[in-house]
């Protein structure tokens, strides 16, 4: 199969992110899927890999992190 | 149409066995090259295929949308078989069914020692080396399609004895071996050859055949006693009939029988079975 | 991937002699008297040797022939020599058709169209050469044959339409270039009217070029039409014998402004071919236009040739230069190809033309105008058992789509045409989510559970090897107990807590004991390598650690856990039975993490939230029937999810757990005697560990209670599974594939698995789960339509997490579902959906490999070593003997025969060769009592033995002293990768027309004799093949 662009190296990308702040690299000329907004890039692969590294440090979903800090907060 | 796309050389066509499998070939949507002699000859004490017997078989043929061709020829000019195959490959590319049906039941009628040497010849080289000769003019043909079904026309004398017939039942059981021999050369190119071994035939108007009355001629036997005497000695009671025998060429020449190669297919009410 | 299959070369109904593709026919109307005496002279003349047949016609008695007489003349087939035949079919009333058919390769289109007009207008004649009636036949008594030349080649007459065009010399018109070239290939073809060499003896000259092998540019021009490509059934075909015999024919009208440029139709059929096997340079296949007459094989290089040609109008202006320059031919596997039959300069309407007798590729493609200036047809024709009739159909469609986009589109990009309309793409995204909505209510493991134990407390939820056995209500008080315990030992909801135990009923209290603690599971086995536990806890971050002992079985990392025993825990919670300690978790937790390994990287940890496993048995319980009644086998490794099924699936429907001991599960005697026993009814078994227990079962009466086989972790071959269906049929004994991975909870596909299946070494996985989705995209993130492979992607109700602490792997594997915004997996599997929504799982993209140039796929080796009679369970493994080196690469197979099915290593070779092109078939196949398995039940490709008499490399090929044949021991040598001699046969070595193709290619590159398809099928072995050439 011909390289798949999310491990494409040379390519561009985005990073995506949804209501539950999870986070998902996509192929710059690809469309924005519906319940994804842009918070990084057009950028390379490396870059947009580093971004989220630094910014993505919780993957349980925001609902559950919210759920559970209230109910830790009682 | 258990023979559409085939092309199948009918010896012998113009009357008999011959006519009736070249119309039982054409209902099955085959397409003819008809053979007869078209001429008596010397030597064969009765008339054989003529020109209007082989042209009505045509004209049959093609009422059931048949494309067909006729030629004259003698079984035992090997050049004239050859061209004939040659004509039937470039009239319709292929040549896919050989029936070898010519042959001749008389002279007969003598004790072995009394048969001339002419006598003999003359029926070894039409009923045995005719087949073998129209083998050869197709088997090249054959050869370089990969395929293809030859079928002898002997005899239940090719596989029993008759009396005062020793020229024609050593003819035909030649005819058998032959089939037999020729299946093991060709069967690695997928060409099949087998013999059709037929009883007594009873002598259809329509086919006009005519052996039964030639062999009780040559018997010196009245035709009716000579059925009388045949019929008393058929286990089913009656004669073989040319669409009997007809219809065992049809699954020969079809890939219903692909995997049918050097047998005997006897179509004789269990005659040689006793 | 292309399969060839040898059965198809050379065939058609009735044993074709294979020429009826490479022919194509016209029929002319003759209105007035036909003058067939006039016509068989100027056919003379135009064409010496050829006479003309006539027929006279009467309407047949009741119209017994399906075809008319017209229909049956153009329809029978002509060789290369003559290459041509003549007849003239007489109605009564004077009215006439005159039907020519011509191979190719004597006449090309414009050639036989120029014979027919020649022939059928009256005015001069020049050279009208041999005269007379009667032909040569042998006392003709019908008047068949009309102004027969005389037999033999001569110099064609000045009228000969090939005679005007320089260097036209050879087999089809279309071939421009120099008299060396145009002679290359088949010499045989009796004259190849080599004009301006001199005429007379033209057979001779053609054939002196022959053996030169062409010079510069002329060396495709092969005259044999059987080596200019080789067809091949498409793997998106989706053909199923059984469809029928003969073509199936689907015709499309197209609009009226369509266009006709035959360079649009390539370039369209291309870019089409491309996006239906994006693993191949696509090869076009084309007939029937100028400058191309017979077939040619045009495939635009490089590989990755769409980015490289920008745009649609770059590949139609690529196409237009290499039809106006002379297409050459390349030696290719062709599926699809197109027919060009747009001669609108012909005498309209009296002159019909057919473009081909047979098609001439598995999927044909016909772009012909009725009439000239009417509108455009598009025409397909298939063979069923290549190409399903609903593919054929949407490959039509495409394509007039891409044409479209071509013609009005030339500046788009090839990456952006679109196949589909929103409205089918829509449909195809929702092909993969056939099973409706999962009516599943998010709730945590542990309160499933807890509502089981309140139903029926007394029930048996647990035994194990040592004979405990644990009700419900006991191992509800136990785990509320231990998570008590853990509580106490400092864990809090959320907390990760590593378990290494062997498989006992005390280890699932403890896995249920952490749940009701509110924290997350992260299971060790500890038949695992000490390296890998120590690894999953450093990389798990592991605080606490619930082990057989005090202390670690693996050595610790830079924070060790602290160790505790189950029994100290039950301890420090013994005041907790009545209920689980207070805790705030939701059903979104994650429940556990459990690592799996990729083929690159390291280890990682899937997270899974209780919602996904809940939703896992909402989506199976009604349909595999579980409930309280039946008794399960935990067998797996707790640390490979499988176990997740076993445990949970039991448990929370009620069922009786029984606990496969660790020696147990490694003696297919002892877990036989153990499902007996226990009259366990639900099985989970990987397909490797499923044939072993088959082999161990045949030794006894068929008397198991098992009902239902759950079927994971590997794929699954279906045939070897039909000796199981004898012993307990259908009705009794479900079996079911169920395609998974650990990224989406355990399950996501399920298959019934019936004889039928079995028969048909079905490789389908099923449809999707309720809840679960599928897709099947390109690398462009787009669906690709049925049939077509591509890279399967899941999504819904099992999607996990993500991975422990890698937000990046996590953001490139789980990413942005366009289709519903929410998220999918990207499983790295290759896969194709079937109409109706089943998934055909592929293998892993990664077993992919490149094996010589060509591109290989060992689970598809597998599955066909699997699906050999007599074999029980299959495996291949592709070695590099010298790692730098990828032409020392070698496949192994092995196979596990079945006891007395009479199978053997040799008949799996001939089965395989029939079927795998000769760059798949493994070098070696090992006869194995059984495949070496992990601990997770799978094939363990690590542990085969090298084969026992290991295949020669190329290298060690026998020399005879025999030029010719020495160069054929070489070149086969290569072909196959083994050793070779004088008396192997081609086909018997796995040569099939593919090879053989490839072959001559090589022959003609080392300027050895010219290969004649005819003649190594007659001369298979290498010595007698020699000896053929040489005559």
């Amino acid at each position: 199969m011909s390289t798949n662009p999310f491990d494409d190296d040379s390519g561009r990308f985005y990073v995506l992110v949804n209501d539950e702040e999870q986070h998902s690299l996509w192929p710059a000329f690809a469309d924005v899927p519906e319940g994804w907004r842009i918070v990084f890039g057009e950028a390379d692969r490396a870059a947009a890999v580093e971004y989220v590294e630094q910014n993505w440090t919780d993957i349980r979903p925001k609902s559950l992190r919210d759920a559970m800090a209230a109910s830790q907060g009682d | 149409m258990r023979l559409a796309g085939k092309t199948a050389i009918i010896t012998g066509a113009a009357r008999g066995v011959g006519r009736t499998c070249a119309t039982a070939f054409a209902e099955q949507g085959a397409d003819l090259v008809l053979l007869d002699v078209g001429e008596d000859i010397p030597g064969v004490p009765y008339p054989l295929g003529s020109a209007s017997q082989l042209a009505y078989t045509a004209e049959q043929c093609r009422r059931s949308g048949a494309t067909v061709l006729t030629r004259h020829a003698d079984v035992r000019d090997l050049a004239a078989l050859q061209r004939v195959a040659d004509e039937a490959l470039s009239r319709f590319g292929r040549v896919d069914v050989l029936v070898n049906n010519a042959g001749i039941a008389a002279p007969s009628g003598k004790t072995t020692h009394e048969i001339t040497e002419d006598e003999w010849q003359l029926m070894v080289d039409v009923d045995l080396s005719g087949a073998w000769r129209m083998t050869r003019a197709v088997g090249r043909i054959m050869t370089a399609q990969r395929s293809g079904s030859i079928i002898n026309v002997a005899s239940t004398a090719g596989l029993v004895g008759y009396r005062h017939f020793a020229g024609y039942v050593a003819a035909k059981h030649g005819v058998v071996g032959l089939s037999k021999a020729a299946a093991l050369d060709y069967a690695p190119m997928k060409i099949r050859v087998n013999a059709l071994c037929p009883g007594s035939i009873r002598d259809d108007p329509r086919a006009e055949g005519r052996m039964l009355s030639e062999i009780a001629k040559s018997l010196d036997v009245p035709v009716a006693e000579h059925e009388e005497t045949f019929l008393q000695s058929q286990p089913m009671n009656a004669l073989v009939e040319p669409e009997d025998v007809a219809g065992a060429a049809v699954w020969l020449a079809s890939d219903e029988s692909r995997q049918v190669t050097g047998s005997v297919v006897t179509v004789d009410g269990g005659f040689s079975a006793r | 991937m292309l399969r060839t299959d040898q059965r198809r070369a050379g065939s058609g109904p009735g044993g074709g002699t294979g020429h009826a593709r490479h022919c194509h026919a016209v029929r002319v109307r003759l209105g007035t008297h036909a003058d067939a005496a006039a016509l068989g002279q100027r056919l003379g003349a135009l064409a010496p040797g050829v006479r003309l047949w006539r027929e006279g016609v009467t309407d047949p008695v009741d119209g017994v022939r399906a075809r008319g007489p017209v229909e049956r003349e153009l329809l029978r087939p002509v060789g290369p020599a003559p290459g041509l035949r003549a007849v003239l079919l007489e109605y009564g009333h004077g009215a006439a058709d005159l039907v020519l058919v011509a191979h190719r390769d004597r006449y090309g289109r414009r050639a036989l169209r120029a014979l027919a007009h020649a022939l059928t207008t009256t005015g001069d004649l020049p050279g009208t050469g041999g005269a007379g009636t009667g032909g040569a036949g042998a006392g003709d008594v019908d008047t068949d044959c009309v102004g027969a030349g005389g037999l033999g080649a001569g110099a064609p007459g000045a009228g000969d339409p090939r005679a005007g065009v320089a260097g036209a010399g050879g087999p089809g018109a279309g071939h421009s270039g120099d008299l060396g070239a145009a002679g290359a290939g088949e010499g045989g073809s009796g004259g190849a009217g080599a004009v301006g060499a001199g005429g007379g003896g033209s057979g001779g000259s053609g054939a002196a070029g022959a053996r030169g092998g062409g010079s510069g540019a002329g060396g495709a021009g092969d005259g044999g039409s059987g080596w200019v490509r080789v067809d091949a059934s498409p793997s998106w075909g989706l053909g199923e014998a059984g469809f029928g015999d003969g073509w199936v024919e689907q015709r499309l009208e197209l609009p009226g402004d369509a266009a006709a440029d035959p360079a649009g139709w390539l370039a369209a059929l291309a870019v089409l071919l491309a996006r239906y096997e994006p693993d191949e340079a696509p090869a076009v296949a084309v007939t029937g236009v100028d400058g191309v007459d017979d077939t040619t094989v045009l495939r635009p290089e490089p590989a990755s040739w769409a980015d490289e040609f920008g745009d649609l109008g770059a590949v139609t202006d690529w196409f237009r230069r290499r039809l106006a320059g002379g297409a050459q031919g390349e030696d290719a596997a062709v599926t699809a190809g197109l027919v060009l039959d747009l001669d609108d300069d012909g005498p309209d309407g009296d002159l019909a033309s057919l473009p081909f007798l047979e098609p001439p590729f598995p999927l044909t493609v016909t772009v012909s105008r009725g009439g000239s200036g009417g509108p455009l047809t598009l025409c397909c024709h298939h063979l069923p058992d290549a190409v399903r009739p609903a593919v054929a159909v949407q490959f039509l469609r495409h394509l007039v789509e891409v044409h479209r986009q071509v013609t009005a589109m030339p500046w788009l990009p090839t990456a952006a045409v679109e196949l589909f309309d929103k409205e089918e793409r829509l449909r195809l995204a929702a092909l993969g989510r056939p099973s409706g909505t999962l009516d599943s209510t998010p709730r945590r493991i542990d309160a499933v559970f807890a509502a089981r134990a309140a139903e029926r407390p007394t029930a048996v939820a647990l035994s194990d090897g040592d004979g405990d056995r644990v009700t419900y209500g006991e191992l509800e008080r136990w785990s509320n107990r231990l998570a008590h315990g853990l509580r106490a030992s400092g864990v809090r909801d959320g907390d990760l807590v590593g378990v290494c135990l062997e498989r006992s009923a005390e280890l699932v209290a403890v896995l249920l004991g952490i749940l009701k603690a509110g924290a997350v599971y992260v299971p060790l086995d500890p038949a695992y390598p000490a390296e890998r536990l120590a690894y999953t806890a450093e990389d798990s971050g592991l605080r606490v650690l619930v082990a057989a002992q005090d202390t670690a079985p693996f050595p610790a990392g830079g924070r060790p856990a602290a160790v505790v025993t189950p029994a100290r825990l039950d301890g420090l919670g013994a005041r907790g039975a009545a209920s689980a300690p207070p805790s705030a978790g939701t059903p979104q937790d994650p429940a556990y993490v459990i690592y799996t390994s990729g083929s690159t990287g390291r280890p990682k940890g899937v997270l899974v939230p209780h919602a996904n496993v809940v939703a896992l048995l909402d989506a199976t319980r009604a349909g595999f029937a579980l409930g309280a009644a039946d008794v399960w086998t935990f067998f797996h490794s707790v640390a490979f999810d499988f176990s997740v099924w076993e445990i949970w699936g039991c448990l929370m429907t009620g069922g009786h757990l029984v606990v496969v001991p660790y020696w147990v599960s490694r003696s297919p005697e002892q877990f036989r005697a153990l499902l007996r026993e226990t009259g366990a009814t639900v099985l989970s078994q990987t397909p490797s560990a499923f044939a072993q227990l088959m082999e161990a079962d045949r030794a006894h009466p068929a008397d198991l209670a098992v009902r239902l086989v759950v079927f994971g972790g590997e794929p699954l071959d279906t045939r070897p599974l039909l000796p199981w269906f004898d012993r307990y049929p259908e009705e009794r004994c479900r079996l079911v594939n169920m395609f998974g991975i650990t990224e989406t909870t355990v399950h996501v596909t399920a298959q019934d698995v019936t004889r039928r299946e079995a028969l048909r070494g079905s490789r389908s996985v099923g449809t999707a789960l309720p809840g679960w989705y599928l897709y099947v995209l390109d690398a462009a993130r787009r669906p690709v339509p049925p049939g077509v492979a591509g890279e399967i992607h899941v999504g819904g109700a099992g999607v996990a997490l993500g991975y422990l602490g890698r937000p990046e792997l996590t953001a490139e594997r789980f990413v942005a579902d366009p289709f519903t915004g929410r998220r999918m997996y990207r499983t790295g599997d290759r896969g194709r959906l079937l109409p109706d929504g089943r998934l055909e799982h592929l293998g892993r993209i990664d077993n992919q490999v490149k094996l010589r140039g060509f591109r290989i796929e060992l689970d598809e080796i597998r599955s066909v070593l699997a699906e050999c009679p007599g074999v029980a369970a299959a495996a291949v493994v592709l070695r590099q003997e010298d790692p730098a080196d990828a032409a020392t690469g070698r496949l192994d197979g092995y196979v596990v025969l079945a006891d007395g099915e009479g199978g053997s290593v040799t008949a799996v070779r001939e089965h395989a060769a029939r079927i795998l092109p000769g760059y798949m078939m493994p070098s070696t196949v090992t006869a194995l009592p059984s495949l070496p398995m992990t601990a997770n039940g799978k094939v363990d490709v690590g542990a085969l033995p090298l084969p026992a008499a290991p295949a020669p490399g190329p290298r060690a090929a026998e020399r005879t002293g025999d030029d010719l044949v020495d160069q054929l021991i070489e070149l086969w040598g290569e072909l196959f990768g083994v050793a070779v001699s004088a008396s192997d046969d081609f086909f018997r070595l796995g040569g099939n027309s593919l090879l053989a193709v490839r072959m001559a290619a090589a022959m003609r590159a080392r300027s050895l004799p010219a290969l004649h398809p005819r003649t190594l099928y007659l001369n298979p072995t290498l010595g007698a093949l020699a000896e053929a050439l040489r005559t």
